[in-house]
């Protein structure tokens, strides 16, 4: 085996692991034929490339009557084949080989029969040692009524490593040879010949016009400098020439791998239309900051995030002034008509302070378009079959991601109804203040009714509360408890929504991180899944080209 | 008596048989990429051109002289032997293959005439011999005193080479033929394109004759018995059978003894003028015959393409009313007021603007008062409502989009059209915009609603007034909220019971009705939009007419009635 045999095989092992990655990948993304087809070719190559490297299998192919068996019998020089004037005449493969050892399991391989395999061991022949290592098979044809049943011309013709197609002046255009089988064959050059037999039937100027006219129709349907030999099976004609051919690509032994990488170039070329190669080098394998930054917004929205926060932080302030405003100005407030009394809908105000006790929650409509959004930002220039694919990987987990958000936040979500403990302590407070103005009231009541009224004597232990020159101290006593509850109620209330402030901030940090983890691990995650198997199939397909 | 012609009564009615079945038959569309379309498109063309190339001038004139047509594959020889039998190159031979392109008519001189006239083969050009122009579409005209008069051979291109379009001019010369001459060699008479045609001949039921050239003489006898053999398999063995010896052609003719024979069977033909008639009637009706398959058949595919064209249909149709019902629900269930919505509802009503929106009538003094409050909670809420509800359309219209697009996909033979038509599997680029301009359409119209049919309870209006957009989108709220377990309590049942308690329950029920609907006929109309995207796509692969179906039965029995 030549240096460069082995540098090919190698291109060619790795070409091949490219075709398996995209089969691996291909399910869903590629049609399910092309596939197909693909698997096969691996199978073939990898069964193929297991077995002899020193044997080249080559192929006689043809239309029935155009003298295959005798062109076959020819070469090897034995009648090893049945010729007949009948048509079709031959049903089965035969096969020669020159040089038997090792060429057993690739004949198994070939699926043909042990009657029908015939040996030319090279040493018992002198002048045949060029072919060493060559595997001829006679097939049977491929156009006649007989061979629309059978297809053993058809697997061979796809499994073989040179296919030399031999034709005659009768039948060289047929469509059945040209458009089933050779128009498949561009790119096929190196491991196709093309024999024009029974010469003997034409005069030579007929003989030159047929093989210009072959010519020409080849290369119109492709061929690129099609090797044509014009033999004569019966007088011998040419079938020396077309020996020498054979015994040099028998020799070279690169007929196997070339077949292999001629189907593979095939392949790629039909791979390549169906996913031409467009946006990948540009796609990302991960999914930017700004892409997730938005998901995170739109999802946040879906929940609410901002409003919620917005919510708490005026029905808190709303309903701090219960617990910490100025209780007279409560008390005048109280005082003015309700509508809902007049509406006899009295119970509806607990029901609205109740409300506030409400759960954070997702909208699934606005989860599902936010994913959408990212997919379809993602995805934009991408082979319709994997914005489909992201999609669906984006959407995978979609049916249980606004549950998840909502539990999530719920966790988080503030309870509009708490009550912190130093709005108790100043509800005492402004109570106390009121005590004490209410004390300073008596006092000032006491004052007037024993000090101006003069209605009784206090008892001695209380003279102090009867004296009327305590009234102005008593007087500004009570106005500053006034103020200083309103003072109070101010600056607490200033104190509120500060806090609120604060704590709305917090809230909104700790739900949008909460909300960005979900995401992550609902929606970003399955994405860049997916996004490195996109990036793993063009990366095939690169290296597939070779 | 040279001819038995069909007597006028009968011609005439079978001709306007003919005439309607073709005139039926040439409306024919097949749009849709169904398995079949493409047979049923060749075989309309194929009827088309035997109607006018053969059958109605046959009918017409059934005294004109007998179409022979030399059929085969290429390189049976085909050009070689009607040489021979005109003793004269009338037709090109050579070894390049395909070699004949253009059909040659060699005729008698006293036929020529009737030929160059043209009611048979009308379509085709007539050349003169030699002509140069080789364009698609011509017929050589040849006469010759060799061939025997009122028999006139056609030398066709060949059935098998590589050159499609010899495959399709050679069909049409045999569906033009009264008899036919089928051509092939020791080397070829298995291969499968000559069975297929033999096969044809025999569906047709066209008089045929079988010329197996090119035997050489050692392996003649061999050949010939596995030939008629298999012939006898097949059904042919009673046809009558010419055998020609591979012998060297000189000037592309044959030695004359060659074919005796063949010429003997023409003379026959020639000189017979009753069994001439027959095999030309037999031919005609077996043309005539295979109308009764063949018809059919392209009325089975106009039925499948209508079938088809309906499934699709019904497919868009299908999605988009799974979509309508999911919006139904959803804007039913409460699912609506969550998120933004539910939080903003939370401010609006938690903050006390939800009462703000109340107010006690004072005399004189506050009237007109009302509408004058601060709309920021209650813009916040409004805006979130039209995104909610528009977030909910947009969603289902996508998934409609897909869910067709999936649905066509499933479909075989419509992956064309998915791609010749990008974006069928999303929803179109101007829906956003359009929903926008619908939901908030819709929002104007239940304020309208509540001015016009929102009769305030006349005990509750005089001591409270209330400011309509607040109080519309309490209503909205109330009405997206109706009947959920999970947001009743909460944001149902309190804007439900607020709405009552001022607008009083008859009022309220219309006007939920009305929005309700409202709603439902303006996202009808936007879906209307979107399904129309995919209605295009089909109008523009063409509408089958579903009556051309029945038309095309009635014809083929007017045919049958009419013979």
């Amino acid at each position: 085996m030549s240096v460069g045999t082995t540098q090919t095989r190698q291109g060619l092992g790795g070409r091949l692991a490219a075709l398996a990655r995209i089969v691996e990948l291909g399910p869903g993304k590629v049609e399910p034929k092309l596939l197909t087809d693909s698997g096969q070719l691996l199978l073939r190559a990898g069964d193929r490339l297991k077995l002899s490297s020193d044997h080249t299998v080559v192929a006689l192919a043809g239309g029935t009557g155009s003298g295959k068996s005798t062109l076959f019998n020819s070469i090897s020089g034995l009648e090893l084949s049945p010729t007949g004037v009948r048509r079709p005449t031959t049903a089965r493969t035969h096969a020669c080989v020159w040089g038997l050892e090792g060429a057993g399991p690739l004949l198994d391989w070939l699926q043909i029969q042990w009657r029908h395999r015939f040996a030319r061991a090279s040493a018992l022949d002198k002048g045949e040692s060029q072919l060493h290592g060559l595997i001829l098979l006679d097939l049977p044809d491929h156009d006649s009524i007989r061979a629309l049943t059978d297809t053993e011309a058809d697997r061979l013709i796809q499994v073989a490593d040179l296919v030399v197609w031999v034709l005659d002046p009768q039948k060289y255009a047929d469509a059945s040879t040209h458009r089933r089988y050779v128009t498949d064959l561009a790119g096929h050059e190196a491991v196709t010949i093309f024999v024009l037999n029974q010469a003997d039937r034409l005069e030579a100027e007929e003989l030159a016009e047929c093989v210009a006219d072959l010519d020409g129709l080849l290369r119109r349907e492709g061929v690129e400098n099609p090797i044509i030999v014009a033999t004569s099976a019966i007088t011998g004609r040419g079938v020396d020439s077309l020996k020498a051919v054979l015994a040099e690509t028998v020799s070279k032994r690169r007929a196997a791998v070339q077949r292999l990488e001629a189907d593979l170039d095939r392949l790629t070329l039909r791979l390549t239309k169906v996913m031409p190669d467009g946006g990948a080098p540009g796609a990302a394998s991960s999914v930017d900051d700004a892409r997730r930054i938005g998901l995170t917004d739109a999802l946040c929205d879906a929940v609410g995030v901002p409003a919620v926060g917005e919510a708490m932080e005026n029905v808190y302030g709303v309903r701090s002034i219960e617990w910490i405003g100025w209780p007279y100005a409560r008390w005048v407030a109280k005082l003015r008509p309700d509508p809902l009394n007049s509406l006899r809908l009295s119970d509806l105000r607990d029901e609205i302070r109740g409300l506030a006790g409400d759960s954070v929650s997702a909208q699934p409509a606005e989860v599902d378009n936010a994913v959408q959004a990212l997919s379809d930002g993602l995805t934009s220039g991408m082979h319709e079959a994997w914005q489909n694919g992201i999609r669906d990987a984006a959407r995978s987990r979609s049916a249980q991601l606004p549950q998840v958000l909502s539990e999530e936040l719920s966790e988080v979500a503030p309870r509009l109804d708490r009550v912190p403990v130093w709005w108790r302590l100043l509800l005492v407070w402004q109570y106390l203040l009121i005590l004490l103005f209410l004390a300073g009231v008596a006092w000032v009541g006491t004052a007037v009714l024993y000090g101006v009224v003069g209605v009784g004597k206090l008892p001695s232990g209380l003279a102090v509360f009867g004296e009327t020159a305590s009234l102005p101290w008593v007087a500004l006593m009570m106005l500053s408890v006034l103020g200083l509850g309103l003072l109070t109620a101010v600056a607490s209330r200033n104190f509120v929504v500060l806090g609120a402030g604060n704590e709305r901030d917090r809230l909104e940090r700790e739900m949008r991180r909460r909300v960005a983890g979900v995401a992550e691990g609902m929606v970003i995650e399955p994405v860049e899944r997916e996004l490195a198997r996109y990036n793993e199939f063009y990366a095939a397909m690169r290296s597939m080209r070779g | 008596m040279r001819e038995i012609p069909l007597p006028d009564v009968v011609s005439e009615a079978l001709t306007n048989a003919l005439t309607a079945l073709r005139n039926s038959v040439t409306d024919l569309r097949f749009n849709l990429d169904l398995p079949g379309a493409e047979e049923a498109r060749r075989t309309q063309s194929e009827i088309l051109a035997q109607l006018d190339d053969y059958v109605i001038p046959r009918v017409h004139m059934s005294t004109a002289p007998a179409l022979v047509v030399i059929a085969g594959s290429t390189g049976a020889g085909k050009s070689t032997l009607i040489n021979t039998l005109a003793n004269a190159k009338v037709s090109a031979t050579g070894v390049r293959r395909p070699t004949t392109g253009t059909p040659v008519l060699a005729c008698h001189p006293d036929d020529h005439e009737w030929f160059a006239k043209g009611d048979l083969l009308g379509s085709l050009r007539r050349q003169s011999e030699f002509d140069s122009d080789t364009a698609p579409g011509g017929l050589v005209l040849v006469s010759t005193e060799r061939l025997p008069p009122g028999v006139a051979l056609l030398d066709t291109p060949d059935i098998d080479s590589v050159v499609e379009e010899h495959h399709e001019i050679a069909h049409r010369m045999l569906d033009a033929a009264d008899l036919w001459i089928f051509v092939t060699t020791a080397a070829r008479y298995a291969d499968a394109p000559a069975w297929r045609l033999l096969r044809l001949a025999k569906e047709r039921g066209a008089r045929l004759a079988i010329v197996l050239s090119r035997v050489s003489p050692q392996s003649r006898e061999v050949v010939t018995k596995h030939f008629v053999r298999m012939l006898t398999e097949y059904g042919l063995g009673e046809v009558d059978r010419f055998v020609i010896n591979e012998s060297k052609a000189t000037d592309g003719m044959l030695p004359d003894h060659e074919v005796t024979e063949l010429r003997l069977w023409l003379t026959e033909l020639s000189v017979d003028d009753r069994r001439r008639a027959q095999a030309v009637q037999a031919t005609l009706f077996g043309a005539l015959n295979s109308f009764r398959t063949r018809i059919p058949a392209l009325a089975k595919q106009l039925e499948a393409q209508v079938s088809f064209r309906s499934d699709l249909r019904t497919d868009v149709d299908a999605a988009y009313i799974h979509a309508m019902t999911e919006i139904e629900e959803t804007t039913r269930n409460g699912s609506l007021l969550r998120g933004e919505v539910l939080a903003r509802w939370q401010d609006f009503a938690g903050s006390g603007d939800l009462m703000r929106t109340l107010h006690l009538r004072k005399p004189g003094r506050f009237a007109g008062k009302a509408t004058q409050q601060a709309p920021e909670r209650l813009s916040a809420l409004k805006s979130a409502l039209r995104a909610g509800l528009e977030s909910v359309v947009v969603s289902a219209a996508q998934r409609a989009a897909e869910e067709t697009a999936a649905r066509w996909l499933h479909r075989q033979s419509t992956g064309k059209i998915l791609v010749d038509t990008p974006g069928l599997g999303r929803a179109s680029d101007e829906l956003l915009r359009k929903t926008s301009r619908v939901v908030a359409a819709w929002q104007d119209h239940i304020i309208e609603l509540i001015r016009t049919e929102g009769v305030t309870k006349r005990s509750v209006a005089r001591v409270i007034s209330f400011d309509v957009e607040s109080l519309a989108l309490i209503l909205t709220v109330g009405l997206l909220g109706n009947g959920s377990a999970e947001a009743g309590g909460i944001a149902g049942a309190l804007p439900q019971r607020l709405v009552h308690a001022l607008l009083g329950a008859e009022s309220l029920r219309n006007i939920g009705v009305k929005a309700r609907s409202d709603l439902r006929a303006r996202i009808g109309m936007l879906f209307d939009d979107e399904t129309s995207r995919y209605v295009q796509v089909l109008d523009g692969a063409g509408i089958p007419d579903e009556n051309a179906a029945t038309r095309l039965y009635q014809a083929t029995y007017n045919l049958e009635v009419a013979r």
